[in-house]
């Protein structure tokens, strides 16, 4: 190969080694500044104020976890935050007709929704813990081996249990009406363990002052849901979220209400 | 970048030197390989057989209490076993009536070109198990939903006016396909909340337009199904509010409008919330005997022994919730709102629980209506709802 194919040769390659870094150049998405996105300067929220500790009301004023971190982001945005009360049958409707830009019903990510909305960043996982005493603390399901583990008759939990005990030699399972019931009975030392899911547990810890050992068995994040054509709503709240996870000031939130 | 580029023709070389390399560059496949890709599909393909629902004997339901119904979800339900398993259980719990959605979008997805697969299946397994059907009718195909240019998406429960005939035609069409199994038509869902009615004003007088209009095509191909109007969500709403309106003032509205003519029965939502069954009902207040104020604005129009279906009721115990109680206050209220129905409410045709379970869970508290889980763990009220539809009180 003579000196000339050579340097044809290596400038073929490098062009198709710079090729993607050039797609994906070309095609980033650019969005517009938030004062464009939002030319009101007012960010609208759809909130469920039935389900605390995320949303609620005190005196007709709106509170939760779901309530601060929408007024974090307006904060960082620059926008005034109004909420539309929404029942949890018709939050997705809301962002869905442009009744809301975003909404925070303590949401759950699904897969199998789809189609005309997107989920933020998640910003509280909720999935299943297991519980156990801090001075007898037990790490992963393995260790329950002919212990007995305390579930809410029915839940999520129930069910994830019951696939550990084809799993776990010598597991019993004691069901109770309520995931509080199932957090004491540990508490009181009837069960060696709990399966209740994250938000249980910190609300448990709170009333009770109980300084359980909580592991995650499931991951089951929150997030805001926004209209899927909006995405430099999404963007820039994406945006802010991820400032107010990375700052620490969403463990902040949680700590006022848990 | 010199090296690579003489590496790179290095490789050429012996990739020309060896068979598969040969095979690769001359675009040729040698018979091994081709087995090798067959052998590795067909492994691929091997999938345990899916469960099958095959239907056995007719069953009929022992009716103690009539009222006793359930509405289910089966219409977004995909193993068909889980719709027989559903129909089994509402059996042997004494329910003779269930509840179920049939959204107009997912039969009728263009004009005039029908799915009805899942709904077959559904009144199959129903009338397999001689159970009889309430269909609410619902959610709008995009192709009868407005095109409005620059506004933001309707949602599918979005009806303009235009429309209101396709809908008609498209519930007339249901009812004469399973006439022989239903024991009503429900037109539209809470129709006095504004996000059921596309996120607009809501509006009684336009409401009895679409009752009126459906009720005319039902009867002119399936005189015998009953046309229930509503259903009325429970709601303390004022006039004027953007969200939703009072159903004691909306349903004044509907009867003013003429709806009392073009509807053979009523339904309503009455949820328990946080009080007990027999907590006194009043108009500003949320409670399961709302229905009796419901029942006075009928009378007052001189429709006292006018059916009224209450085709969602129930308590929730969700933990958290503000608006559930607890397991225990669910199991007691859910009983005695059906003692207190049977004893003194004779216009009350049925009563029907929301809901026995969702193909899904929701992961929120609406989870904590159901009468079964999403695995099918049937819940401690679902066994007292069977002791009493068995008649043991």
């Amino acid at each position: 190969m003579s000196l000339f194919s050579r340097f044809h040769a290596s400038l073929i390659l490098l062009l198709i080694a710079c090729a993607p870094i050039v797609w994906w150049w070309l095609t980033l998405e650019r969005y517009p500044p938030i004062r464009d996105v939002f030319p009101t300067g007012e960010l609208v929220v759809a909130i469920d104020p039935s389900y605390p500790p995320f949303g609620y009301l005190i005196a007709g004023e709106y509170a939760g976890i779901d309530v601060d971190l929408a007024r974090a982001i307006g904060q960082r945005m620059g926008l005034t935050v109004r909420f539309v009360p929404t029942s949890y049958d018709g939050i997705y409707d809301a962002v869905v007709t442009g009744t809301a830009d975003v909404a925070f019903g303590a949401t759950q990510v699904d897969g199998n929704r789809g189609g005309d909305t997107r989920y933020t960043w998640g910003y509280f996982n909720n999935g299943l813990v297991l519980v156990s005493p801090s001075d007898a603390p037990l790490y992963e399901g393995a260790t329950l081996t002919d212990k007995t583990l305390a579930v809410e008759y029915g839940s999520l939990a129930d069910a994830e249990a019951r696939l550990w005990t084809r799993r776990v030699r010598g597991l019993t399972l004691q069901h109770h009406p309520t995931a509080t019931a199932a957090l004491e009975s540990v508490r009181a030392g009837n069960a060696q363990a709990a399966i209740v899911d994250y938000t249980a547990f910190r609300v448990y810890q709170t009333d009770s002052a109980w300084a359980g050992y909580a592991t995650f068995l499931t991951d089951a994040y929150f997030a805001g849901v926004v209209r899927a054509d909006r995405r430099a709503v999404l963007y820039h709240l994406n945006q802010a979220l991820l400032d107010i996870l990375n700052s620490g000031q969403m463990d902040d939130i949680l700590s006022k209400h848990f | 970048m010199m090296r690579a580029v003489l590496t790179l023709r290095q490789w050429f070389q012996a990739a020309r030197r060896s068979s598969v390399g040969r095979a690769v560059l001359h675009w040729r496949t040698p018979m091994w390989a081709v087995r090798v890709i067959l052998a590795l599909w067909l492994i691929g393909q091997i999938a345990p057989a899916p469960v099958r629902a095959p239907l056995g004997e007719p069953q009929t339901v022992k009716v103690i209490h009539p009222q006793l119904c359930v509405h289910t979800r089966l219409i977004d339900e995909v193993p068909e076993y889980r719709i027989q398993q559903t129909f089994i259980a509402i059996r042997e719990m004494g329910a003779g009536t269930i509840v179920e959605f049939f959204p107009w979008a997912y039969i009728e997805g263009s004009p005039g070109v029908y799915g009805w697969g899942q709904a077959d299946k559904i009144f199959k397994h129903a009338r397999n198990q001689g159970v009889k059907i309430i269909a609410r009718m619902g959610f709008v195909p995009a192709w009868a939903r407005p095109d409005l240019t620059n506004q933001p998406p309707t949602t599918l429960n979005t009806l303009p006016e235009d429309s209101f005939a396709e809908f008609a035609a498209f519930t007339a069409l249901f009812a004469a396909r399973y006439a022989d199994q239903l024991d009503g038509i429900v037109i539209w869902n809470e129709p006095n909340l504004s996000f059921e009615w596309g996120f607009r004003p809501v509006d009684p007088a336009g409401y009895t337009r679409l009752l009126a209009a459906s009720y005319g095509a039902i009867k002119a191909v399936a005189p015998d199904v009953l046309v229930l109007g509503g259903a009325l969500a429970p709601t303390v709403e004022p006039v004027g509010s953007p969200n939703a309106l009072n159903d004691l003032i909306y349903l004044d509205g509907m009867l003013k409008a003429g709806a009392g003519k073009v509807m053979d029965g009523l339904a309503i939502h009455t949820y328990g919330f946080t009080q007990p069954h027999d907590a006194a009902p009043a108009p500003d207040r949320l409670n399961f005997r709302r229905a009796e104020l419901i029942h006075e604005v009928l009378a007052d129009h001189g429709l006292g022994d006018f059916p009224v279906y209450i085709t969602e009721t129930g308590w929730n115990d969700n933990p958290r919730w503000l608006q559930a109680v607890t397991p225990s206050q669910r199991i007691d209220y859910t009983l005695g709102a059906y003692k207190l129905a049977d004893e003194t409410w004779p216009w009350a045709k049925k009563v029907c629980l929301w809901v026995f379970r969702y193909p899904a869970p929701t992961h929120s508290y609406p989870d904590y209506f159901t009468l079964s889980t999403t695995d099918f763990d049937l819940k401690p009220l679902y066994y007292a709802l069977k002791a009493y539809g068995a008649g043991s009180e």
